[in-house]
């Protein structure tokens, strides 16, 4: 009978001990925590988010992909940046690209305030004064809940804040790999944003072609340039374009403590059908520029 | 909820949240996410079951959080994260003549196939009418009949209003 067979095949689907050890220890360690699951909005930032980042890396002589270390299975990791010529970073994206459809697994973090986040990966974020206090932003569809959201599983820890500010969107997140690059596969849920095809032509432009309805696309370095914090911390800021794009994405980058940030600033499209809000380029007219800085210089370096 | 009652229930009970979310979600990594989630929800003790429905309680949280997974942005456009069937997977054909199926169309399989439960139950877990409980359980089998067509025999035209064999 179908029924029997039925039980006998989900009998064998159980949670891991590993798992229940995990909940196990949150749900007692943890209770004031709630889980999020964020809609559209945020996972598009956070492929444009690291989109973002690897065109960045091309501007300081390369490709870059976070990588990280796991020391003794803590979650206090240190993060790095690799960097590739033009040439390697097509071929490293493809290799981890495949680790990762065979993986499956994303590990994300969303955090209800960096206080949340801190607790969480045990390592100290930075405080910032522009931001601390501020409303965050709330997509109008499917939001019941706002809080933290922790996946079980290793790989990349994401740590993202969403705010609206002056009317637009502004973003700051953290990415922390928790598995070691060159040997475990990473695990990033951007990853498959960028399978398909990948190309660079070399002269800034880079050629992402992804498997979704959105995220794929050429974009376009169309600036950079770097300012220097108070403590000697580098801020990579670019500016970059799509095709058939009005207007331009700007984001800012730097690494503190090995932990790296990355802002990016959206125009606010609401109404959008079936997704409530999703962000847009700006343009000079919107104070995107103003918005970035006054949030990244609000960050304590000192 | 005491603490002490909240992992009795989390001993009792998350193995058959984790198998409604994978049912739903055909991946145990995402299943063991919902089942976090799940949980986590009964530590903050902000909601709760009533005595005596904690396990209808925990199931409908399970749908509900698996609903909302199958909803998100991301993951519709990772598309299906569900690992790759195993050659050697003895009851492969059926699983992949249920993992075929339309998530909530699984879901009604599922509970009533593995956790033996009837119709209005299935409808009050799942906040879904009877008739649309019956509808889907009906056009499940259809389904799986088609996938299994190999075994006929294997499916009943049984409306399950009597609820399944336990």
């Amino acid at each position: 009978m179908i029924q029997e067979r039925y039980k006998k095949m989900m009998e064998r689907e159980a949670l891991s001990g590993e798992a229940k050890a995990a909940i196990l220890e949150r749900m007692e360690g943890r209770p004031a925590r709630r889980p999020v699951r964020w809609p559209a909005l945020i996972a598009a930032c956070l492929c444009v988010a690291l989109l973002g980042t690897a065109i960045a890396a091309a501007a300081t002589g390369g490709f870059g992909l976070w990588g990280g270390t796991q020391p003794d299975g803590d979650l206090s990791v240190t993060a790095r940046q690799k960097l590739y010529a033009e040439d390697e970073f097509s071929a490293a994206l493809q290799r981890d690209m495949a680790a990762v459809k065979k993986s499956g697994v994303a590990s994300v973090c969303y955090p209800a305030d960096w206080q949340a986040a801190r607790d969480y990966v045990g390592i100290p974020l930075l405080e910032n004064r522009f931001l601390d206090g501020r409303e965050t932003f709330m997509p109008s569809g499917e939001m019941p809940d706002h809080g933290l959201h922790v996946s079980l599983h290793p790989g990349l820890v994401y740590l993202y804040r969403p705010y609206e500010v002056d009317g637009l969107l502004l973003t700051v997140s953290t990415g922390i790999f928790t598995e070691e690059y060159d040997g475990a596969p990473i695990q990033g849920e951007w990853y498959p944003f960028w399978w398909g095809n990948h190309e660079a032509d070399g002269d800034g432009t880079v050629t992402f072609r992804g498997e979704d309805d959105g995220a794929g696309g050429v974009f376009r370095l169309d600036d950079t340039w770097t300012e220097t914090m108070p403590d000697g911390t580098e801020v990579l800021y670019t500016r970059w374009s799509g095709d058939d794009v009005d207007g331009y994405w700007l984001g800012a980058d730097f690494v503190h403590d090995g932990i790296g940030y990355d802002l990016n600033v959206f125009e606010i499209v609401r109404g959008v059908p079936e997704i409530g809000e999703a962000f847009a380029p700006c343009g000079p007219e919107s104070g995107c520029e103003d918005v970035l800085r006054q949030a990244v210089e609000g960050f304590a370096f000192e | 909820m005491e603490r002490e009652e909240q992992r009795r229930l989390f001993e009792a009970y998350s193995d058959d949240v984790f198998r409604l979310a994978y049912s739903y979600l055909g991946s145990a990594q995402d299943a063991e996410d919902v089942c976090q989630t799940v949980f986590l929800r009964l530590a903050e003790g902000r909601t709760g079951p009533r005595p005596g429905k904690e396990k209808q309680w925990l199931l409908t949280c399970a749908a509900n959080a698996s609903k909302d997974l199958l909803r998100s942005f991301w993951r519709r456009n990772v598309g299906e994260l569900s690992e790759d069937v195993p050659a050697a997977r003895e009851d492969g054909e059926l699983y992949r003549a249920v993992m075929s199926l339309p998530p909530k169309y699984r879901a009604v399989i599922h509970l009533y196939y593995y956790e033996g439960i009837g119709q209005r139950e299935i409808g009050e877990i799942l906040r879904i009418s009877q008739t649309a409980v019956q509808t889907r359980m009906s056009r499940a089998r259809a389904m799986l009949r088609k996938e299994l067509s190999d075994d006929p025999g294997e499916i009943q035209k049984d409306d399950g209003a009597g609820g399944p064999q336990r």
